[in-house]
């Protein structure tokens, strides 16, 4: 499968300005390198704080990256004019989490629609503008679409809402969308209608979708593959099914196993981790999980652990994890979950949702 | 006898649009000990509900009928200043938006000094400083940081702080609203396991409140699921997970992706709740049930034991139609 | 446009239920009325001025309902002239102010930069100029003219404005829905004008409003001083020469009451609707 974008060491850095004092390095991102492959949906997981919006911010060039390069489709967005760039905007787009603050309150649901249109698609006739936008309306669901056009986002709920910021975004037909948390605001029986829409039109419109998400399991719901972050760097990334069920980071397998298990028992040993993230202006010497993290604890605080940075490293054919002591899956999981049935079942195609 | 007996609960807003009945005749008892869990989508009177026990409803709400008896007493019928001496010392609260619950003039220790004066006026400061640290202590907090104000807790922090808050008293019965709502992941298990661990220690009842049923299938004994203002299922937790009766019940836990089971996509619960100004008169879930049948419409099913201890408001309980427990998604 | 139209309706229907709004609509249609129908009803000439000695501050008549000033001349006449001289400046030194201290507020509040930081050092400069004795030394040094006067009132009055829009957009300008529109490639310029501007406007106009309360005091208060224009009557100007003719303290009250109330009851109008319209578009500012 080809690369739609590659990212390489991306760094998002800046000072945060304390009163009095001064400023003390931010960073959110650190030495970032992940390429995304055309038609993928690549879930971004991790805690708040982990970088992972400002990762997908950067990409989009919404924030600015302190240092690396964002290649898209063989296109260096660094050594790009500001025109160009502005007229690449349209390929990639961004769905918002709170639906309640990413609409103009004071623009009509026809104009949000319409405003991309304005910016990019000036070879348009009005009448035609007319009808994507109303046909963009149709396919995100929001019927009767003449009428919904003429309200104003305080008329919609919370669904509907993000329904409109979802056609806003596919409206130029972009090959590339960020969804930072696009379903968490919404309440448990809006949600997957917004997924198997964000998903329907994934596969009619074939779009690729980076999904930043703070919740694994809708992550291992709806993706092709997970990277997890930590404290602004990516430690684990691989196959959906390969980093849920065996995880080689000790962080990772931590967020697996504090997974609510709905009606079932627990499968296997809960890691609940101590004390919280530190700072991203305080990241620990040496793997910045080290703190946290009960295998250091486990392997009897290795010093290695301390010194060195692990590198992300390959453990399974496309699945990396950055950890000295990388888990054996035998070792941990296979005793409590059986890996092998998983296994013997097909691999997990595109699209394996059946959708 | 139980802890807390709700009969026939029944609590209206009023507001511009007119009446709204946001609980609409809620019976559930508490025995002393349990931890019950309270599901449902937001507006569905969960927290109303709960609110009412320690009678901290907002203005405009009225209790037009039913009734509150906790430890033999009912509580509808109390004044405020007798009300006054129950909050807190018997029934405590912990908040949903722990910022917002907290002062942020004060210190977190103060905070917790403040009932414990509050209720028992002749405890010596000192004494219930040490309390209030030794409180702190118990969630997990050092007693270090007594005298920080609220801005300089994590959210983590402040909701383990609202936790110890909600125990200074002693208190019989604890109301968790969304305990855990808004916070990481890990925190949130941090959090759920203390909890667990105070229940048990301390002998705790627990109402616990929240839309995300896998938070509660981690913690609670018995599980009520509200709809429309009224209960739609409750039982033995783990017989309402294993086999939900009731067809909203059972599409609010397949909303949740179990990531030991099959990767299917579920469809979700298309539809809005109904308008509670003027409630359906059948089911309150006939609009969005695709499981409805003739006279779901017309009729409104009492809850009624489909199991030993299992009961459910539905007119065709999923047990009849199915043979117990698959979920059709 | 006709949804303009119902909207503008709406607000009107919403500062009448109000009773405070109420009354100060009430009284600016009273004030207007006045100042448009009257001098046409009741034509003032200042040059129809008292042959005898008994004209001069002759009280209340069927003749002269306000009675005369120092010059016989008909105090009810002028009274209502001046209505619209002090109206006429309030509206057009507002018009100045609001145009300059909103684009003084939307340009700093939304660029970040060396001009935006000038522009707000002057800003703060002008707020914490005394505005009265500075009006007072710029008037004194123009000249005294109606144009003049309009200028400075507008040129000094508009950084309390710009201060308030600068902050509004500053909070918009970090919504979220504006990274949003950035995301897909909006100008700044659209930026500013079909998503800042549009939600800074409630709060504008029910700045005008208030504006043109301070606007029509400070006239009153120039033309009172003597720095008014002669030839064209105020009311600032008829409590001017009231004061210095003796009017005062030879008790002809009739002079000195109708501009006087004329003054409290418009700034008063102004002030009860710019509140009420503050309260009804920007109800979330109030909220602390």
């Amino acid at each position: 499968m080809a690369d739609l974008m590659t990212i390489d060491e991306l760094s998002v850095h800046y000072e945060r300005r304390r009163m009095g004092g001064c400023g003390r390095k931010v960073r959110a991102v650190d030495g970032v390198s992940l390429s995304i492959r055309r038609g993928e949906i690549l879930s971004v997981v991790g805690e708040s704080g982990c970088g992972k919006t400002t990762m997908g911010k950067a990409i989009l060039n919404i924030t600015r990256a302190t240092s690396g390069r964002i290649i898209y489709d063989g296109i260096d967005l660094a050594k790009i004019s500001g025109a160009e760039l502005r007229a690449m905007r349209r390929k990639f787009q961004m769905i918002y989490q709170d639906p309640y603050e990413s609409l103009d309150p004071r623009q009509s649901i026809y104009d949000t629609l319409l405003e991309p249109l304005l910016i990019h698609r000036r070879d348009l006739s009005s009448v035609q503008k007319r009808d994507l936008v109303m046909s963009h309306l149709e396919a995100v669901g929001l019927r009767p679409a003449e009428m919904i056009a003429a309200r104003y986002p305080h008329h919609l709920s919370g669904g509907q809402r993000q329904r409109v910021a979802i056609a806003a975004a596919i409206i130029l037909e972009p090959d590339f969308i960020v969804a930072d948390e696009p379903v968490s605001m919404l309440d448990v029986s809006v949600r997957s209608e917004i997924l198997k829409l964000m998903l329907d039109l994934q596969k009619d419109k074939d779009l690729t979708y980076m999904f930043i998400t703070h919740d694994l399991s809708l992550a291992w719901m709806i993706s092709h593959r997970i990277a997890v972050f930590y404290l602004g760097r990516m430690v684990e990334i691989g196959g959906t099914e390969e980093v849920v069920h065996r995880s080689t980071h000790p962080y990772t397998n931590a967020l697996v196993s504090v997974i609510p298990t709905v009606g079932k028992k627990m499968r296997g040993e809960r890691h609940i981790l101590a004390g919280e993230t530190p700072s991203a202006s305080e990241i620990p010497g040496g793997c910045r999980f080290h703190t946290r993290c009960w295998l250091y604890h486990d392997e009897g605080e290795p010093e290695i652990c301390r010194n060195s940075e692990p590198e992300l490293a390959e453990v399974a054919d496309g699945h990396m994890a950055a950890c000295h002591f990388k888990l054996i899956p035998s070792r941990d999981q296979q005793a409590v979950f059986d890996v092998a049935e998983r296994l013997s079942k097909p691999a997990p195609t595109l699209n394996p949702l059946g959708l | 006898m139980p802890l807390l007996d709700v009969r026939n609960l029944r609590v209206d807003f009023r507001t511009v649009a007119g009446i709204v009945h946001a609980v609409d005749g809620v019976s559930l008892s508490l025995e002393k000990g349990e931890i019950m869990g309270i599901a449902g989508e937001s507006g569905c009177g969960k927290t109303t509900m709960a609110l009412a026990v320690p009678g901290l409803l907002a203005r405009n709400a009225t209790v037009p009928g039913g009734q509150i008896i906790f430890d033999g007493e009912d509580l509808i019928s109390k004044s405020e200043d007798e009300m006054r001496t129950i909050r807190w010392r018997r029934v405590s609260v912990i908040f949903q938006g722990s910022m917002n619950a907290m002062n942020p003039l004060k210190t977190v220790g103060s905070q917790i000094v403040e009932p414990i004066l509050l209720h028992e006026p002749r405890t010596p400061r000192r004494e219930a400083e040490a309390r209030a640290e030794k409180l702190l202590d118990s969630v997990g907090i050092s007693k270090k940081r007594f005298s920080n104000y609220p801005h300089e807790f994590s959210g983590g922090m402040r909701q383990r702080a609202m936790i110890a808050m909600s125990l200074a008293c002693g208190p019989d019965l604890v109301l968790a609203d969304e305990p855990v709502t808004a916070l990481d992941v890990m925190i949130q298990a941090q959090i759920l396991e203390l909890i667990k661990v105070l229940c048990s220690e301390l002998g705790l009842s627990l109402i616990m409140i929240s839309h995300d049923l896998s938070v509660l299938a981690e913690l609670c004994d018995t599980l009520v699921v509200m709809y429309a203002g009224r209960v739609v299922e409750h039982g033995r937790s783990a017989d309402v997970f294993r086999e939900p009766a009731h067809p909203y019940s059972a599409r609010l836990m397949n909303a949740f992706p179990d990531i030991y089971g099959e990767r299917v996509f579920t469809s979700g619960i298309p539809g809005y709740p109904p308008n509670l100004i003027a409630p359906p008169v059948g089911c309150g879930f006939y609009e969005r049930c695709p499981e409805r049948l003739a006279g779901c419409e017309s009729t409104r099913q009492e809850l009624s034991e489909t199991s030993p201890g299992h009961w459910c408001s539905c007119l065709y309980p999923r047990r009849d139609k199915e043979g117990g427990g698959i979920i059709n998604g | 446009m006709n949804a303009r139209g119902e909207r503008l309706a709406e607000i009107f229907s919403r500062i009448w239920a109000d009773s405070f709004g109420r009354a100060g609509l009430v009284l600016l249609t009273l004030i207007i009325g006045i100042s448009i129908l009257g001098p046409i009803i009741f034509p003032f000439d200042p040059r129809e001025v008292a042959t005898s000695a008994s004209k001069i501050f002759a009280p209340p008549t069927a003749q002269h309902w306000l009675g005369t000033d120092e010059m016989g001349r008909d105090i009810f006449r002028s009274t209502l002239a001046g209505a619209r001289i002090s109206l006429l400046v309030g509206i057009t030194a507002s018009a100045i102010s609001i145009v300059i201290g909103a684009f003084v507020g939307l340009f700093s509040g939304y660029y970040h930069g060396l001009f935006s930081n000038l522009l707000m050092r002057v800003t703060d400069f002008f707020l914490a100029l005394p505005v009265t004795p500075l009006i007072i030394v710029l008037a004194s040094v123009f000249g005294q003219n109606l144009l003049i006067t309009i200028m400075v009132i507008g040129m000094t009055s508009w950084p309390s404005t710009a201060r308030i829009v600068r902050s509004l957009v500053l909070s918009i300008r970090a919504r979220q829905f504006v990274e949003r529109v950035r995301a897909i490639g909006a100008s700044d310029a659209r930026i500013l004008c079909v998503h800042i501007l549009p939600n800074v406007m409630p709060l504008i106009y029910a700045n005008t409003v208030l504006v043109i309360a301070g606007s029509v005091l400070a006239e009153a208060t120039l033309a009172f001083l003597g720095l008014g224009d002669p030839v064209r009557v105020s009311w600032g100007t008829m409590l001017h020469y009231a004061f210095v003719s003796g009017a005062a303290g030879r008790g002809v009250w009739w002079y000195l009451l109708p501009p006087g109330i004329g003054i409290v009851l418009l700034v008063l109008g102004f002030t009860l609707v710019g509140n009420t319209l503050d309260k009804i578009l920007n109800p979330r500012l109030r909220e602390f």
